[in-house]
């Protein structure tokens, strides 16, 4: 089996089109496709956009024997496997909308699992549900008692008998995708993006982002049901006419030099990951391994999806120099699901910028004044480091907003509200949270903190994460910070947010996942984060440790901090209302040590 | 269950031991009732890593779904036993 190749006689046409199913019409008349790649490294399904134009065609037709009405839901476990990708295209055609499901299960996490699916398929009103074969238990469990038209593995949806009238096909403001955001799984939010939305955000993607050429070509891990693996690497390739390749996610996890090793051998110029995946395959590279690859053609390596902290890309620049990365294809980028996928990109071809500014000015002001490192060494003053996520796109407006809605000026930090054609037009069925972020007029709040330089977009946080102690803003991912310095403490360990404490005053709690037993030690751990908090801010904080993987986090991986709050909270009550006795598991959160009111006069 | 397949069940066990070993144990003794996750600590980094090594060791694909109702070293070494005997 050949993979399908790079380049074809098909201009290269990201524009223009009204529809998906329009742009697959005109993909199909060329040579490039979808490459599937098992763990090992074996290309096991390769389609031309041709071929994949055909299959759906034909599925589109047994969706519709099912009887749905146009825009019914059909929901998709999106397992990285051409079925998906044959599935969400047939919809489209069928004048359905796919609805992409998490297809990510932990250790011992069946029934969490069958819940957050259940939840989904509830939310969207699901009338069909796929999954393959190995993901089909779950889904059955999950659609227990629900009313769906169908619930199978593809095989089964390939039986049904075929609807002979003409497809219906799609409009540009029919919804193309329902996209969960990777918020509160006990509340979805699905996001519904029209066809002209999306098409609006991959034409401004390819235009200006990430210019686009006709030898380009994607190499992709990221999961199907995340925005940036939908977007980016399965309807972005699609609507310019580009190769892709895909390994599974769970196989990059378990063999991140697959990622690499696939990368070289296709000569793909494009890929994304989080800085946690870059992080991941630096540690698992050998010498030996970067001096057989070849990523000099490489030419654009997204970073987005968290805050951006250099240290791991620098990591991985290094184990890959050999075969010939270059550290200025890493693209700073700021996206979000709510506007189908991207917002800014930092320039191509780029050193990576960041913008060091004096941290306690900015709590104290909210105002990113800049500061060099030196200076600030030489006067003791404390650095944030926040990494330029680049101009907007073009097509969207940006304004920086305070707390009252008034715009902001430049390296003023506030909310950052958007407007523009790639903004969704809703959450689904869910008009109070709809309300919520956009305003009638179109601006879309993201709930986001940032501040701009000369026009470029600078991300420092979530507004709902802020933690606000006598009136000074202390960002949750500066106390973490703190926390993962500490020896044992990992990346992924801490969790700050601001909760009340016994006097009404808002405060600071740090959980931090902790493996050490030996309990003089656990004192000593929470006594130097608390030392150190202390230090650098001022305030007495919380911190509570608890057993690895308690904090919860979200479906593409981030931190879910709010519910990470809400649990502490509910373990704090089930502990007051339980005797001492029964606390065997670490232990007791201590209290804030000096009231509040010592603290301000501390500060002031 | 066979003596044949009791030896064998003993011989993955020691095989998941000493895979088991190069990681973070979190100071616990490693018997047939630790838990992966609340006596080890593993995190899902390191369960990535040991199902490679796993995988590479006794040459089988452990399914995703199979992780979600496995807990203890035992769990494991009895779906492994049934993926071996799957694969023959």
């Amino acid at each position: 089996m050949q993979p399908t190749g790079s380049s074809h006689d098909l201009a290269l046409r990201p524009s223009t089109f009204s529809t998906l199913c329009e742009a697959l019409d005109y993909a199909a008349g060329g040579e490039t496709g979808v490459n599937f790649y098992n763990g090992r490294g074996q290309l096991y399904c390769a389609l031309r956009y041709g071929e994949l134009r055909e299959q759906s065609l034909a599925l589109a037709r047994r969706l519709l024997g099912l009887g749905i009405e146009k825009g019914g839901r059909v929901a998709l476990v999106a397992e990285t496997t051409p079925d998906f990708v044959r599935f969400f295209w047939a919809c489209q055609y069928a004048g359905l909308v796919p609805v992409p499901l998490p297809a990510t299960v932990h250790i011992g996490g069946h029934q969490a699992f069958v819940n957050q699916l259940r939840k989904l398929l509830e939310n969207c009103r699901a009338e069909a549900a796929m999954a393959p074969e190995e993901w089909l238990s779950f889904l059955e469990e999950a659609t227990d008692g629900l009313e769906l038209r169908c619930v199978g593995t593809p095989d089964v949806f390939d039986a049904l008998e075929p609807f002979t009238g003409e497809l219906p096909g799609a409009a540009p403001e029919d919804t193309a995708y329902i996209q969960y955001t990777s918020g509160s799984t006990r509340f979805p939010r699905g996001v519904v993006i029209d066809h002209a939305t999306v098409l609006a955000n991959i034409n401004d993607m390819a235009l200006n982002g990430l210019k686009l050429n006709d030898q380009d070509r994607f190499g992709s891990w990221l999961p199907f049901y995340h925005d940036m693996g939908l977007v980016a690497f399965i309807i972005m390739p699609m609507a310019t006419q580009r190769s892709v390749d895909f390994l599974g996610t769970r196989d990059f996890a378990m063999r991140p030099r697959q990622w690499l090793e696939l990368m070289s051998r296709n000569r793909a110029t494009i890929a994304s990951a989080p800085p946690f995946g870059y992080d991941l395959a630096a540690m698992r590279v050998r010498p030996r391994d970067a001096e057989q690859w070849d990523l000099s053609n490489w030419r654009v390596a997204c970073v987005g999806a968290e805050l951006i902290s250099p240290e791991p890309l620098q990591r991985f620049a290094e184990a890959v120099a050999p075969a010939g990365f270059d550290p200025r294809a890493y693209v700073a980028c700021y996206g979000m699901a709510e506007c189908s996928l991207a917002i800014s990109f930092a320039p191509l071809g780029e050193e990576m910028v960041v913008d060091c500014v004096d941290a306690e000015y900015l709590q104290q002001a909210h105002e990113a004044r800049p500061l060099d490192p030196e200076t600030a060494e030489r006067e003791g003053v404390r650095v944030a480091k926040y990494v330029d996520c680049g101009p907007l796109l073009p097509t969207f407006e940006v304004s920086i907003r305070d707390d009252d809605g008034n715009p902001l000026p430049e390296r003023h930090v506030g909310s950052i509200h958007l407007r523009g054609p790639s903004v969704m037009s809703g959450y689904f069925e869910d008009e109070a949270s709809t309300r919520e972020v956009m305003s009638p007029d179109g601006w879309l709040n993201t709930g986001d903190v940032g501040y701009l330089i000369d026009g470029n977009l600078v991300v420092t946080g979530r507004k709902k994460d802020m933690i606000i102690v006598h009136g000074r803003n202390i960002w949750p991912q500066d106390l973490e910070y703190l926390a993962k310095q500490q020896p044992g403490v990992r990346f992924t360990d801490a969790a700050a947010f601001a909760v009340t404490d016994d006097h009404q005053h808002e405060t600071a709690a740090v959980v931090v996942q902790c493996r050490e037993r030996d309990p003089l030690k656990r004192e000593t751990l929470v006594k130097n984060i608390k030392g150190q908090v202390r230090a650098e801010f001022g305030i007495d904080c919380i911190v509570e440790l608890v057993p690895p993987r308690t904090l919860p986090r979200t479906s593409s991986g981030k931190l879910a901090r709010s519910r990470a709050r809400q649990e502490f909270l509910a373990r704090r009550a089930a502990e007051a209302a339980a005797p001492p006795a029964a606390v065997v598991n670490g232990p007791r959160p201590a209290r804030p040590a000096a009231p509040a009111r010592d603290q301000a006069r501390r500060l002031a | 269950m066979s003596t044949e397949a009791r030896d064998q069940y003993q011989e993955i066990l020691q095989g998941l031991y000493t895979l088991l070993a190069r990681f973070p144990t979190g100071n616990v003794e490693l018997k047939e009732q630790t838990d992966l996750v609340a006596d080890m600590g593993l995190d899902s980094i390191n369960v990535m890593e040991l199902l490679q090594e796993i995988e590479d060791r006794f040459d089988i694909i452990v399914p995703l779904n199979v992780m979600s109702d496995i807990r203890t070293v035992q769990d494991l070494a009895i779906q492994v036993q049934r993926l071996l005997g799957e694969n023959s």
